[in-house]
């Protein structure tokens, strides 16, 4: 046989164990000789094998927590199902149970707003951080907190200018970062803002999380706009911060919030 | 458990509200996914983004869904199409990212092989939305003929043939390297 009697789509039936037994023991013979079907045959096998390769890029990625937070996003028809998918597991999960109120209203004293809207604006959009207590139940954080403790989020976005979106993250005394939502798991991702619902008081974010605080001043960050903003843009925010400065609202659209606590062993 | 149960099962079950079920779907899946959209698009972040978009169609989709046994060809559609939409709208920013991480990640001996997934991914740009579709189900999302048949909505002679014909247009595309 010669190359032109060996197409290159034969030996990718060939690879894929796809050829009849006679046209298949054609091939073989073919392939005794024919050092150039030979190698056409090694190239599709390394083409096949780096199509089926593992990625190691893509290690570690679980998108259970992702999907639930795209679906925040409410289809309107859809909604009530979905609602009940998120609130019922986490709260399944964990027993966890919410005290509901209205946080413009309640306010803790460590909870220290700084924003550039009004007062009136600010009074209508915050974020409660919540830990689980030993018997499962969520209550809210207080002025101090265990290292690695279990937490929850919950936002209210209500008033005639609702919010659209939001960031939850904390800086510890290490001044690392620690972000809640979005989630930023991938390096060389740069994700934004979530999409949060309007007119909704003390909406509860679907996740449990965990995070290696170091022991010191923890202070959460809750960055509310109403346009998306991207982790890596925050993050160059805080790098220049002075030690004492706390993180400002961006523009005349946007709040951020805090809350301190500290981190014990 | 619900890791015994079946996709068209799992399906019913998070249509009935059955906590886990949508989750152990994902868990069950996500990994072939994220590989299929990550061969399309050559960018892990826009591979994450399309198959987390694919099951939140997938999940908005619970009360149309049929229990066919053909939940493979279902979501394999799903994420074609994400695919395709964000091809369309490609966000090169996010791959140039992706290409630098990667490079900082690599040790000298992936060097070769990354060369060549490089090269790969852009022979994988130069065969029509045919073949690359069927190419890329049947290894990357390493789904058998029959599956990829029905996910084209095609004969499986045919999913077959696209197959092969890919295979060997990609050898073609890559050279003699």
């Amino acid at each position: 046989m010669t190359r032109k009697d060996v197409a290159t789509e034969d030996l990718a039936a060939y690879l894929e164990e796809q050829l009849g037994e006679e046209q298949r023991a054609l091939l073989d013979a073919a392939l005794a000789h024919d050092s150039d079907a030979q190698r056409r045959l090694e190239q599709l096998k390394r083409i096949r094998d780096l199509l089926s390769a593992p990625a190691p890029e893509l290690d570690g990625i679980d998108l259970v927590r992702g999907v639930k937070q795209a679906l925040l996003v409410p289809a309107p028809a859809r909604r009530a199902r979905f609602n009940a998918w998120v609130v019922s597991g986490l709260a399944a999960a964990a027993g966890i149970v919410l005290a509901v109120g209205i946080l413009a209203r309640e306010r803790d004293e460590e909870f220290r707003p700084k924003a550039a809207l009004t007062p009136e604006a600010e009074r209508w959009a915050g974020v409660q951080v919540h830990h689980l207590t030993q018997a499962g139940k969520a209550e809210r954080i207080g002025a101090v907190l265990q290292k690695q403790e279990a937490l929850a989020f919950s936002y209210t976005n209500g008033g005639p200018m609702p919010f659209e979106y939001l960031m939850i993250f904390a800086v510890d005394a290490q001044r690392q970062v620690h972000w809640f939502y979005p989630a930023y798991q991938v390096l060389g991702t740069d994700p934004e803002s979530i999409q949060i619902g309007k007119g909704v008081t003390e909406q509860l974010l679907p996740d449990i999380i965990r995070q290696p605080f170091a022991t010191g001043e923890l202070t959460f960050h809750a960055l509310f706009s109403r346009h998306p903003q991207r982790v890596l843009e925050v993050e160059g925010w805080l790098t220049k911060l002075e030690a004492g400065q706390v993180l400002e609202a961006p523009n005349a659209e946007s709040s951020v919030q805090q809350i301190v606590a500290r981190v014990v062993d | 458990m619900l890791t015994d149960r079946t996709d068209d099962e799992l399906m019913l079950l998070a249509r009935g509200g059955v906590e886990g079920a949508f989750d152990a779907l994902i868990r069950r899946h996500q990994g072939r996914l994220l590989r299929l959209a990550l061969a399309y698009t050559g960018s892990p972040a826009l591979a994450a983004d399309i198959a987390q978009d694919t099951f939140v169609a997938l999940f908005r989709a619970l009360p149309q869904y049929r229990a066919q046994g053909k939940f493979s060809a279902y979501v394999y559609s799903l994420l074609l199409n994400q695919c395709r939409m964000t091809q369309r709208a490609a966000r090169t920013e996010a791959r140039a990212l992706d290409v630098l991480s990667r490079e900082q990640n690599s040790t000298s001996s992936d060097v070769l092989r990354q060369e060549y997934r490089r090269d790969l991914e852009a022979a994988l740009q130069g065969l029509s939305a045919k073949l690359r579709d069927a190419v890329l189900l049947r290894f990357a999302a390493d789904l058998g003929f029959d599956e990829v048949a029905e996910t084209l909505a095609i004969p499986v002679g045919s999913a077959k043939r696209r197959v092969f014909d890919a295979m060997a247009k990609l050898r073609d595309l890559l050279g003699e390297s």
